[in-house]
């Protein structure tokens, strides 16, 4: 029997380990928030369709974000938010889309658009912070009842998919 | 990503600027003396050129060119000192399992890539990021029933603030008693670039994308232990390299059959004498002989205490293989279109002095160097006259613990290197540079932690030369038992 576990052990531990170099990776891909999904945009008459495909975990899940880049034609200019379930956007290209809060959703049609030029666009998994919303001494992964200001005070980026480049016209 | 190819800018203006000079030199002597007036054209052309060639290696320092990272046997050096390293602590312990984590960080480099926005290649900051897992496993499987004292000896290590548990935690393996040690390691090498994301009025966070070619080192090796008498270690490093995709992601999938592979083997005998070696296509590629020679002198008497420990070893490495990304040309000047291609070793001799009184460590080592041919420096094409000395050391540490199992080290460090390639990743005008590491170490009988500060540290210099001049953070931790 302890010969067999040992034999059990064994293999476990070598199949368990091959890639172990993906695995220290992804260690430090999780530290600093790396892209790990791929989505698609594209610019027709006059809006941006963003789609993706990913699984977001439904008991944390808060929403979708989707991001710009500030400046046209630079792929290295800082991202800013321009879809939200909630009110949070600062600048005129935001908009409010209640369809964000929901775990299947998407895909996401950007309207507000700025002007012409060669954009960035990602899409990131909103998850809610662990910890005690309703004061009963314990942690919760989300409040029984979210709101805006719960949302701007205690949730992070879980997910953030890589960047897909559009030309707007 | 943006397959931009980032070898040093110097490095191919000079080999376009040699070959364009060497053509046009070829016509004007042709043409011969009939036509004066475009020659003294073509000469002109020729001094331009020039002189961009010389200031072309001023421009491209600054900015970040790959070299030890394209390099699988300079890297596969660097996961098997690790993979040993554990293998010491493993020893010294006497544990059973090891599983370690390590991540480190180089900062401030400034790598010129595309911007597909923009259309232009441009210098953007990134981070060179590499990261290490590893898991030991020691299975006894033959224990002697008729030896009740513990005469282990502790094995040889060559760095003293490798000492995590400098007191060992557990009951000695017995004398005669045989391990059979299994090991998966990991080492990943690649750049990122941080991502600013604002998220209005719910706060800024981070994120960060792949960039370049991505390194996945692994080894897969079995170990035989006789206690005290023989350790020997064999393996395969798989060298892979994955280019992301443009968007920043990337599709890892571990594929035995795409890999470069080489082999390590070693062998200890009471660890006191280590041999160790790689080879790659069946050829020795790299040879490292060590001798204990405290421990050495123990096996046949007792040494006294206020003995050093006293190490002394030489390696030989094919270090220098006229690959584009190597700085130097080895015997003379390939040019474009060359295929020829030479190799050099680097041979090294080193010796370490290491003791402790209580609480207080201390180590100094040096190391001396010989390369077998000549070496051509790629931007002045002038022979490189490599000194003899490679490296000094010198560290000291303090455990405000220092009881068996729990330690509290903090380490202190001044240490010097040469590299040739010094002074292209960096604004030295030679290839010497001195450098320090601090480092705090707390370990206890289940679990280590350890963070590391460095600028222009021999030993990360060692490992990745492209690291000079910039501040590296590491934190790792690991849990044994």
């Amino acid at each position: 029997m302890q010969s067999i576990l040992s034999k059990i052990i064994v293999v476990l531990f070598l199949v368990s380990c091959i890639g172990c170099s993906y695995i220290a990776d992804s260690i430090e891909a999780e530290l600093t928030n790396r892209a790990n999904f791929s989505i698609d945009a594209y610019y027709d008459s006059g809006s941006v369709m963003v789609s993706w495909d990913t699984h977001p975990d439904y008991d944390s899940f808060a929403g979708y974000e989707i991001y710009m880049t500030r400046d046209a034609n630079d792929e290295f200019s800082e991202m800013i938010v321009v879809g939200a379930y909630y009110d949070i956007g600062n600048s005129s290209y935001f908009q409010q889309d209640a369809t964000l809060g929901n775990p299947s959703t998407s895909h996401f049609i950007h309207s507000n658009l700025p002007s012409p030029g060669i954009y960035f666009y990602r899409v990131g998994v909103i998850e809610w912070d662990e910890r005690d919303y309703n004061n009963d001494g314990e942690d919760e992964k989300k409040p029984d009842f979210p709101d805006e200001s719960l949302y701007k005070s205690y949730t992070h980026i879980e997910k953030i998919s890589g960047s897909a480049m559009v030309e707007i016209f | 990503m943006n397959t931009v190819h980032y070898l040093n800018n110097s490095m191919k203006l000079a080999l376009i600027h040699r070959k364009t000079i060497n053509t046009m030199t070829a016509v004007v002597s042709v043409m011969g003396g009939k036509l004066q007036a475009y020659k003294m054209i073509v000469i002109f052309f020729i001094s331009i050129h020039l002189i961009l060639q010389l200031l072309s290696p001023l421009h491209a320092q600054q900015v970040y060119s790959a070299s030890t990272l394209h390099n699988a046997a300079s890297r596969s050096q660097t996961i098997q000192h690790i993979f040993y390293q554990r293998w010491d602590n493993m020893q010294n312990n006497f544990c059973y399992f090891d599983a370690y984590v390590n991540v480190n960080w180089v900062f401030d480099f400034d790598v010129n890539a595309y911007n597909r926005g923009t259309g232009e290649t441009e210098a953007v900051p990134m981070k060179l990021v590499r990261t290490f897992s590893s898991m030991l496993l020691a299975l006894p499987v033959y224990t002697p029933r008729d030896v009740t004292t513990n005469d282990y000896q502790q094995s040889p290590q060559t760095d003293i603030t490798n000492a995590t548990g400098a007191l060992p935690i557990k009951k000695s393996w017995k004398k005669n008693s045989v391990l059979l040690g299994l090991s998966v390691c990991g080492y990943h090498y690649g750049l990122t670039r941080t991502v600013e994301i604002s998220r209005g009025s719910a706060g800024s966070e981070k994120a960060s994308d792949y960039v370049f070619s991505q390194f996945f080192d692994d080894i897969a090796a079995l170990t035989l232990i006789i206690v005290p008498h023989i350790t020997i270690h064999c393996g395969v490093i798989f060298n892979q390299q994955i280019e992301p995709n443009d968007d920043g992601t990337l599709d890892y999938n571990f594929d035995p059959s795409k890999t470069a592979k080489r082999l390590l083997t070693s062998l200890s005998l009471f660890n006191a004498i280590t041999w160790e070696s790689t080879a790659a296509s069946n050829q020795l590629e790299a040879t490292d002989i060590s001798v204990n020679i405290t421990q050495f002198i123990s096996i046949v008497k007792t040494t006294p205490q206020y003995m050093p420990a006293i190490i002394i070893g030489y390696k030989q490495f094919k270090k220098y293989n006229d690959e584009d990304y190597d700085p130097v040309w080895v015997k003379n000047e390939k040019l474009l279109g060359d295929s020829s291609r030479d190799s050099a070793t680097l041979y090294s001799y080193y010796a370490t002095v290491r003791k402790n009184i209580d609480n207080f460590y201390m180590a100094a080592s040096i190391q001396l160097q010989h390369v077998d041919q000549t070496l051509i420096d790629k931007r002045t094409l002038e022979t490189i006259d490599i000194p003899v000395l490679q490296m000094w050391s010198m560290k000291a540490g303090y455990d405000f613990l220092h009881k068996p199992g729990w330690d509290f080290f903090v380490w202190l460090g001044v240490t010097h290197w040469y590299d040739p390639a010094i002074s292209f990743h960096s604004n030295h005008n030679n290839n010497n540079v001195t450098g320090w590491f601090a480092m705090m170490d707390i370990a206890s009988p289940l679990f280590t932690f350890t963070l590391k500060g460095s600028y222009n540290d021999s030993y990360e210099l060692e490992k990745l030369v492209e690291s000079v001049d910039k501040y590296i953070i590491e934190g790792s931790a690991s849990f044994r038992l």
